[in-house]
């Protein structure tokens, strides 16, 4: 049995070559803030404008600039390419909300200085020890990650040996004897 | 030139902060519609009118994208 066709979510036209090109989307697909943040990508290179087509659906009308290079129709593609990829932004931002606040305000806990704090908000919550003192708790997985890190990070190391002095790596030899003081051969 | 801005997508006051910054270039006159504020462009020439009222629309859509952060 042959698949049905989905019913079209949205549109793109071009109304002439040297005309506007327009954009109709749906809401619940993009919604406003994805729209907001395409449009202003676009405004450089076209001119923007937004109306609301009926209750679901928003059109987006674009005008290429003098200069641009770009046909209507390829600004319209170009418009809903970058629709994807506002909208995929949103996502990810929405899924990591959560996990963004805790680390930012792990790290703007870790940073206060333990003297600044009460004797009385010494003894409050669990004994975690002074640097970790009131910073937010953080998921298992996402704490565990952070310790190996912490444990790898160490600036003291370095491996490269790119902080050790030019002086100190080719000055002098092993047996004291500067390079720069030998006296060349023949004098 | 009549450009028409949606009251849902662009706030007034978008609308207002955009004429208020091309008043200077062209002759622009402000209503409202139902839904809609309305913006008549008249500037020296058509291709200046075009002008205006392109720069003018993308004015109001950062002004309404700015006002958004805001809120």
């Amino acid at each position: 049995m042959p698949a049905t066709k989905a019913p079209a979510t949205r549109s793109t036209k071009a109304r002439a070559a040297d005309g506007p090109g327009f954009v109709s989307v749906h809401k619940t697909l993009y919604p406003t803030d994805v729209l907001f943040g395409t449009a202003f990508a676009f405004l450089d290179r076209c001119y923007v404008h937004l109306d609301v087509e009926d209750a679901d659906r928003i059109r987006i009308e674009l005008t290429p600039r003098p200069g641009s290079g770009m046909s209507a129709t390829e600004m319209a593609g170009e418009f809903t390419n970058e629709l994807i990829n506002q909208a995929l932004r949103f996502k990810l931002a929405k899924q990591t909300e959560k996990v963004r606040t805790m680390i930012v305000g792990r790290a703007i806990g870790e940073a206060q200085p333990y003297e600044s704090m009460s004797d009385e908000g010494r003894d409050e919550g669990p004994d975690r020890g002074p640097d970790t003192y009131q910073i937010p708790d953080l998921p298992p997985e996402v704490a565990k990650l952070l310790a190996e890190e912490d444990d790898g990070l160490d600036f003291l190391d370095d491996p490269l040996g790119i902080a050790v002095p030019w002086e100190e790596k080719y000055g002098k030899k092993k047996d004291g004897e500067n390079k720069a003081d030998k006296e060349p051969e023949g004098k | 030139m009549t450009l028409r801005f949606h009251k849902k997508i662009y706030p007034r006051t978008a609308v207002k902060a955009a004429v208020e910054t091309y008043g200077a270039v062209a002759r622009l006159s402000l209503r409202v519609e139902g839904d809609y504020a309305v913006v008549e462009v008249e500037a020296a020439s058509p291709e200046a009118t075009a002008a205006v009222a392109g720069e003018l629309q993308n004015w109001a859509l950062g002004q309404a994208i700015v006002q958004r952060g805001e809120g």
